[in-house]
């Protein structure tokens, strides 16, 4: 009688969460990850060590997945994306008593991942390679500990590949969680930001040209490997940089962007720029005017004066972070189509999609400054 | 500028580990062949350093013509001509442009005129290697590099001449030949010339003067003849000689030192 | 000989005016220098003085100083695989680069804060070698041994700041390190020019003594050469040389040793035709790198330090085979 009495009380006290009532019996499943694996796993899993970022964890699994994490790549987040870290750690302080594995590939700590005895450890595929090169992926085998790699943005213009590899990427997380209801919402969400713009794209006849540059250096653009030749075609345009860098970036000569006189010229940054650290977009940022002041600066080449782009003011930035390996990556899609093709995408509001999005999905409202146009009012 | 005298007083050379030379001096007179001589280790070529301006004395004075000259080295730059015994390094230059190389160094030049070219003719000329001039010095025999380096010390044109075992590596007639032409130079120019040398008929046939050094301590200095007697020879060099007269020519003959007698090494014994 | 190589440094400078991602005549180039508007396009008078020109100035001069520094290390430490970067110049430049870029720490505030860093990094380095060769008397070994010690030092360094940087940071500093002419300006051109005219002459004036030092330390003093101070000058001025270029145009390996190591065996060991030889064959081979990274890809330009190792490392393995030895 007691044992029932406590069984109502746990059934009717239990706090609803996102995604359902009562936490699912535990199964086991074989689950194919990205590198072509079948991990058998017991789901839903109850201690989770991430070494990619949050943001996909939290979107699916909500707050729930954040508690179970044991270990995190801190180390990742506070020199490469501090300004994120702070807005994590503004709401859920206690992320940063979390023990820290340290980056793939530089200080990786195997031993860190094994003290905490995870379930699963999720990473990308380019992480997990670096583990099997160092061997480090031997030892968490070894100790029983499942590794699986997701990936979101496969260098691939077929948007079925693409859609696929994102709907493959939520729905194992959301297996891995037990939020499958809730992986399938993500997906869908998605979905639609995605097709609003390749819907009206993929019969668009006049393809702009662009070329995309990344800030660090004066004349290297992304190339044919690069992740914004999938967004720039999918975005219905035509990526200059294509032509003549095969790989994933390089120098162009400057000759050549004279000649081929792009319509569009995109810069992208992090969420600072190298030279002298200044932060011009990111969380942190609530103008418009640093990034307007840096692009001035960075247009101001010989005879750039009388290219399109520039004539016309289609000179924009970006923020990288938000570009590639994200499930809110379609804020890249959608800006670009707008700046691509502005009449066909004037009904198109990025900003506010990524809103919806944050605060349908993620923990903590989206603020901040992530994509400039030169001359915008 | 011609130069009168060099005069050594009471010269301590040495390095870090100590003075080498104790307590040296002698002078030498313009027009007079030096002969240096003293078994190895003496201290020999670290007084021909220290004289040519390359290694500074710890105590004592150089002078020329009274005046102290210690360690001045760009005074020696011009007025001395220094022949190392060893000479590191074959460079793939003509032996005529690396006898230019001493003259040019010497006034300080940029660029080398014709005169200068005919003067390091004229020294390669004087060594009778005149047709060794456009040959590369790193294809020379070590015999004829020798040749080489001693035209470019004569060329120079020094008051002050200091050879360091400028017959080694040369054969009998070349060493012959090349002291008597420094002999005549010396005479003729007024040079003050400093050999050290290790045939002591040699010594005895071309040097006005003998500097006898052992230990680094200055065990003789004179007129070769009177210095060169058996017994300093035997006292210095351990060796027993005797001095014979052939043709007027008073020469040595070096007899195989004492101590050989009484060693107990032997072929067979000793390995 | 020098002559040869005055037509070649002409000729592959010319290569580098014409050739490149449209071909542009030697005429179209003439006129473009005059400003005769009637001969050539717009376009094209636009393409050839804005980038053609300058960037085949800077690989003209840029290879000429990298040779003569070269060449005028190995002359001091008789050592024919020797050069400024041997100095740690490279990495201390890099360094300082990596340090403004990592940490923000500029040693002098301003808007060329990157060139300035590498710059003032690369002289520190250079002092470095300077003073600990100096407690080694200033010796062919102690002053190799110095430049070893002191490009460790700053290798640890520069690994320190991409261990610290963020990822564009670190994408920056890795950008920044592959050498590229196309940073070039009018007055880094200047500045590159008088240095490397200066630093040729004041070479050519002690080019008797440079050859003298051939002879090892008993040998040139004999002579009446002040080893000590020669070594010290040639530092100084290769330092000063070396370090403009890094800092202006990146890491540009194997020039140093490349150049002169033809130029030694076309015409010599003779210093005062071996520097200026150096100087015409590192401006010719900068050219021709020049071109090739032009061509490779055209439309895209590989970075110039690739090209010059590609290019360098069988030479470097000459040099190694042949050496004879010094």
């Amino acid at each position: 009688m007691i044992v029932a009495s406590l069984a109502c009380y746990y059934a009717l006290i239990q706090p609803t969460r996102q995604g359902g009532g009562v936490p699912p019996a535990k199964r086991t499943v074989i689950v194919q990850d990205f590198t072509g694996r079948n991990v058998t796993v017991k789901v839903p899993v109850d201690r989770i060590v991430v070494l990619s970022e949050l943001d996909e964890l939290a979107a699916v699994g909500g707050e729930d997945a954040l508690r179970k994490l044991v270990a995190l790549n801190i180390w990742r987040y506070k020199q490469w994306r501090p300004d994120w870290w702070e807005e994590w750690i503004k709401h859920f302080p206690w992320l940063a008593n979390l023990p820290d594995t340290g980056q793939v590939g530089q200080n990786f700590n195997p031993e860190v991942v094994i003290n905490v005895k995870p379930d699963v450890v999720i990473c990308w595929p380019g992480q997990y390679n670096q583990l099997k090169e160092s061997g480090d992926l031997k030892k968490l085998e070894e100790a029983g500990i499942r590794v699986i790699a997701v990936q979101l943005l496969p260098i691939t213009t077929n948007i079925t590949e693409h859609l696929n590899a994102v709907s493959k990427t939520v729905k194992i997380l959301g297996v891995l969680l037990g939020k499958e209801q809730r992986a399938e919402e993500l997906i869908r969400f998605y979905e639609e930001q995605i097709n609003k713009v390749v819907t009206r794209t993929m019969h668009v006849e006049k393809r702009p040209k662009v070329l995309v540059f990344i800030t660090s250096s004066l004349w290297t653009a992304y190339g044919m490997k690069g992740y914004y030749h999938v967004w720039v075609t999918l975005a219905g345009g035509v990526n200059l940089g294509d032509k003549v860098v095969k790989g994933f970036s390089g120098d162009v000569d400057p000759e050549f962007v004279i000649n081929e006189n792009p319509d569009v010229i995109i810069f992208t940054c992090n969420n600072n720029f190298p030279e002298g650290q200044r932060v011009v977009v990111g969380y942190t940022i609530n103008s418009t005017r640093p990034a307007k002041e840096a692009l001035k600066g960075l247009i101001n080449r010989p005879k750039w004066e009388e290219l399109q782009a520039v004539k016309n003011g289609r000179i924009y930035l970006i923020h990288h972070g938000f570009c590639h390996e994200k499930i809110f990556q379609f804020f890249a899609l959608q800006y670009l189509a707008k700046w691509l093709h502005p009449e066909l995408f004037k009904d198109l509001n990025p900003y506010a999609n990524l809103q919806e999005f944050y605060s349908k999905f993620m923990l903590f409202p989206l603020r901040g400054v992530l994509a400039v146009e030169l001359n915008d009012p | 500028m011609n130069i009168k005298v060099l005069r050594v007083k009471n010269l301590y050379v040495g390095y870090r580990r100590g003075p080498v030379v104790k307590n040296i001096s002698f002078t030498v007179q313009r027009g007079e062949v030096c002969a240096l001589i003293g078994p190895n280790g003496s201290g020999k070529t670290t007084l021909l350093r220290s004289l040519a301006g390359i290694l500074r004395p710890l105590s004592g004075s150089i002078l020329i013509d009274e005046r102290n000259v210690n360690f001045m080295r760009d005074l020696a730059t011009k007025l001395v001509s220094y022949l190392p015994q060893n000479i590191e390094g074959a460079p793939r230059i003509a032996a005529l442009e690396y006898v230019l190389l001493g003259i040019a160094i010497s006034k300080g030049l940029w660029r080398v005129g014709e005169e200068d070219v005919d003067v390091a003719y004229g020294a390669l000329a004087m060594l009778g290697i005149e047709d060794l001039a456009t040959k590369n010095v790193n294809e020379l025999s070590s015999g004829q590099r020798r040749l080489v380096d001693i035209a470019q010390a004569i060329a120079k044109k020094p008051r002050i001449l200091l050879l360091d075992e400028p017959t080694s590596s040369l054969d009998v007639k070349n060493s012959l030949e090349v002291l008597g032409t420094i002999k005549v130079l010396t005479k003729m120019e007024n040079l003050i010339t400093v050999i050290s040398m290790h045939d002591l008929n040699q010594v005895l046939e071309f040097a006005d003067k003998c500097i006898v050094l052992n230990g680094g301590e200055l065990v003789a200095f004179g007129g070769c003849d009177e210095v060169l007697t058996p017994q300093l020879i035997e006292m210095v060099y351990g060796v027993s000689a005797e001095r014979v007269n052939v043709n007027g020519h008073t020469r040595l003959v070096i007899l195989k030192p004492k101590s050989y007698e009484e060693s107990a090494c032997s072929i067979g014994n000793c390995f | 000989m020098l002559v040869i190589f005055s037509i070649l440094a002409s000729a592959t400078f010319l290569a580098n005016i014409c050739i490149g991602l449209t071909f542009v005549s030697p005429f179209q180039a003439l006129c473009s220098v005059l400003g005769d508007n009637h001969c050539v396009d717009e376009s094209t008078r636009f393409i050839v003085v804005n980038y053609r020109i300058p960037v085949a100035l800077a690989a003209l001069v840029s290879g000429a100083a990298l040779a003569i520094g070269g060449a005028a290390v190995q002359a001091i430490t008789n050592n024919p695989l020797a050069s400024p970067y041997t100095f740690g110049i490279s990495s201390a430049a890099a360094f300082g680069a990596a340090l403004l870029y990592s940490l923000n720490i500029s040693l002098i505030p301003s808007m060329y804060a990157a060139t300035v860093n590498a710059f003032l990094f690369a002289l520190m380095a250079c002092l470095g070698v300077i003073s600990l060769s100096r407690a080694r008397g200033l010796t062919t070994v102690g002053v190799i041994l110095a430049g070893i010690c002191i490009s460790f030092l700053f290798q640890a360094l520069l690994a320190l700041m991409e261990y610290l940087a963020a990822q564009d940071v670190l994408q920056a500093i890795v950008f920044w390190m592959f050498g590229s002419l196309y940073k070039v300006t009018n007055e880094k051109l200047l500045i590159v020019a008088i240095n490397t005219v200066g630093s040729i002459l004041l070479l050519l004036r002690c080019s008797w003594k440079l050859t003298a030092m051939q002879l090892g330390d008993e040998g040139s003093q004999a002579l009446g050469v002040n080893v000590r101070r020669m070594r010290l000058m040639v530092l100084v001025v290769t330092s000063l040389t070396t370090a403009v270029v890094v800092s202006f145009f990146g890491i540009i390996p194997f020039v140093c040793i490349a150049a002169s190591h033809i130029a030694r065996l076309l015409v010599g060991e003779d210093e005062k035709y071996l520097l200026p030889c150096s100087a015409l064959v590192g401006a010719s081979i900068l050219s021709v790198a020049s071109v090739v990274s032009k061509v490779v890809q055209r439309g895209a330009i590989m970075p110039i330090g690739i090209v010059t190792s590609i290019v360098g490392v069988p030479v470097l393995m000459h040099v190694i085979l042949t050496k004879r030895g010094g």
